[in-house]
């Protein structure tokens, strides 16, 4: 902990965003201190807490489960009253992600809220995993294969995951 | 643990990690830190005043259960309000001791392992006596022994966690006193009102600001009335007295309600000898009196308030004027857009607001600065997808040399042109520094040096 303090700390000084970093900064110790399962994040720079990479583990009884997945936050200058840009660095193949990585998450759009959180969108994205919107795909084909045909499903997850290695 | 960067994990080292949900419930969802100025929705969820204005501002809606709600039906969170300051001024000695208990408890623990693997190891049982902790031999220890500790070592803490605290309280009462112009007896028993809603005081604003601008500072949880069981009730204010203080008290009821003076100025005299005006790390009277103001009344706040206003409904030159009255810079030639001025009259209208609401109010100037840092931090972000990919800086760069060589040349000619005609000698200076000012732009240099060349 006291590590991640000291790393941090000089970014509150340098930078004009207070706001922001002084949020990040606690999201960070809460993080550090009690991390959900299945899930991370960490700051890419020390010195840039607007920027950060995050893991997720696919949860268990779906296709993804077993994987590992990565992702990019870049916080806006107003965040939270913004929400982050959050993007799958791993390819992927959800019906909500599109082939860049970008995902259709109404949390991430809209139905942002200032209370949310890194941790809080970890967890959506967690459960968006086992449980897709069909009814607004990004990825029709994955959309359609989810529902109709699981083997092919599969088949292509695990094709667009090897990618990563 | 770390002084510097207080959070509610601290306490999860702690024998009492249930202090950490305590702690968390007193933080704003939205900034993470301790309430300030906490302000209560038409939904129930608080957050500190700023925090739901610049919310409400983005959408106007509680972040929590987004139900629709809007900035006239904020209303004050008083008790949470006491509970943070309580809060947060014991805070640190809590941690302190709650810490310096675990390390004991984890050194003693240790110790005993090592008596435990040199000596021959003993029945278990034995350890549920009382007062053998230190020799329990942790390995083996049976669940219900491990949980009967922590009560211990927790019920240690409360041993020493009061007398802490009511040292501090005692200490903080001696200021009080030197901060006041009266009578030590009757300050005192003044600290007691504490608990007191302050709508008793409605009848009388200016006896109201004076209690609050004291209540604030100090501002205890109500434990001084369990400690002294002899209380009556004031028959002008209904504030709970001594009853040997009482006759004492009511003259001054009177008094402090026929003229207000003594104890405005009092009021006046605790708040500006910056006497422990809450959360604010600066300690020098003087730095503080410069950036802090006494709070405001209720009454000044109903006056003072700044209305929301429309987007659609306000004219630029409207906004232009509202912010040149406030005294904040806009652009002059219009490169600041409506709706860039817009959202600055709106942030304006939010710290100003939400300082209103403060405890220790800021002044105007360091408002006014807080909204250009406001400002900045937002902008630096805007331009984000240009700058996201680093290579794209060198592309852009690179694709516009044409563009800036043609500049220069450009600047060049101009210059040995005027120079050909040269006529006067004011003729020749000047295209010399807009040249010097383009090699100077280039060079990354300023330009002084090259005007004396």
């Amino acid at each position: 902990m006291s590590v991640s303090t000291s790393t941090v700390a000089p970014a509150a000084g340098s930078s004009n965003t207070t706001n922001v970093t002084k949020r990040l900064q606690k999201e960070l110790m809460q993080l550090m201190m009690s991390p959900s399962p299945g899930t991370s994040a960490f700051p890419d720079d020390p010195c840039n807490l607007l920027k950060w990479t995050a893991t997720i583990v696919g949860p268990d009884d779906t296709y993804f489960a077993g994987k590992t997945f990565k992702l990019s936050f870049t916080f806006p200058g107003d965040y939270p009253l913004q929400p982050p840009t959050v993007l799958f660095t791993t390819p992927m193949f959800h019906p909500n992600v599109d082939m860049a990585g970008r995902i259709c998450l109404d949390i991430l759009k809209d139905k942002w809220s200032a209370v949310y959180n890194i941790q809080s969108i970890l967890l959506s994205l967690q459960s968006l995993l086992g449980e897709p919107n069909n009814k607004s795909p990004l990825n029709g084909q994955a959309a359609q294969l989810w529902d109709e045909d699981p083997k092919e499903y599969k088949r292509l997850l695990e094709k667009r995951h090897q990618e990563a290695e | 643990m770390d002084a510097d960067f207080p959070d509610p994990t601290d306490w999860i080292q702690t024998p009492v990690p249930g202090l950490q949900a305590l702690e968390t419930s007193l933080r704003c969802q939205v900034c993470k830190e301790l309430f300030t100025a906490p302000k209560v929705t038409s939904c129930g969820h608080t957050f500190c005043s700023l925090c739901i204005r610049r919310c409400l501002s983005a959408s106007s809606k509680c972040p929590t259960c987004m139900k629709p709600d809007e900035e006239p039906r904020l209303r004050d969170n008083i008790v949470v309000s006491e509970l943070v300051n309580s809060f947060d001024t014991i805070r640190k000695s809590l941690l302190e001791t709650l810490v310096a208990k675990e390390e004991a408890r984890k050194q003693a623990e240790e110790e005993a392992q090592r008596d435990a693997s040199t000596r021959p190891k003993r029945s278990s049982y034995d350890l549920d006596d009382d007062g053998i902790m230190e020799d329990a031999e942790p390995v083996h220890r049976p669940r219900g022994k491990r949980r009967r500790q922590d009560t211990t070592a927790s019920r240690q803490t409360q041993e020493i966690g009061p007398p802490r605290r009511s040292t501090r309280t005692s200490s903080q009462r001696i200021n009080s006193r030197i901060g006041s112009s009266q009578t030590p007896v009757v300050v005192e028993s003044d600290d007691d009102d504490d608990f007191q809603p302050i709508e008793e005081f409605s009848e009388d604003d200016d006896f109201r600001s004076s209690s609050r601008a004291k209540r604030k500072p100090t501002s205890r949880v109500p434990e001084t009335p369990t400690k002294k069981p002899d209380l009556v009730p004031c028959p002008i204010c209904s504030r709970l007295k001594e009853q040997s203080n009482i006759e004492v008290h009511v003259d001054r009821c009177i008094d402090g309600k026929r003229s207000p003076s003594p104890t405005l100025g009092r009021a006046n005299d605790a708040s500006s000898a910056g006497t422990p005006l809450k959360r604010q790390p600066i300690s020098f009277p003087n730095v503080s009196k410069l950036q802090h103001r006494a709070p405001y009344t209720a009454e000044e706040r109903e006056k003072l308030r700044l209305p929301k206003g429309n987007a659609s409904l306000a004219k630029e030159a409207d906004i232009r004027k509202k912010l040149r009255e406030i005294g904040i810079k806009c652009d002059v030639k219009g490169k600041d857009t409506k709706q860039v001025l817009w959202t600055r009259l709106q942030e304006w209208t939010n710290l100003w607001n939400a300082n209103l609401d403060s405890e220790s109010p800021k002044t105007k100037p360091v408002l006014i600065k807080e909204l250009e840092a406001y400002e900045r931090s937002q902008l630096a972000q805007k331009p984000s997808v240009v700058q996201n990919k680093d290579f794209e800086r060198e592309a852009w760069s690179n694709a516009h040399k044409p563009g800036f060589d043609a500049l220069i040349a450009n600047a060049r000619k101009t210059a040995t042109q005027k120079k050909e005609d040269g006529t006067e000698a004011e003729a020749t200076d000047q295209p010399l520094d807009s040249m010097a000012g383009v090699q100077a732009e280039l060079n990354g240099i300023g330009s002084p040096e090259a005007i004396e060349a």
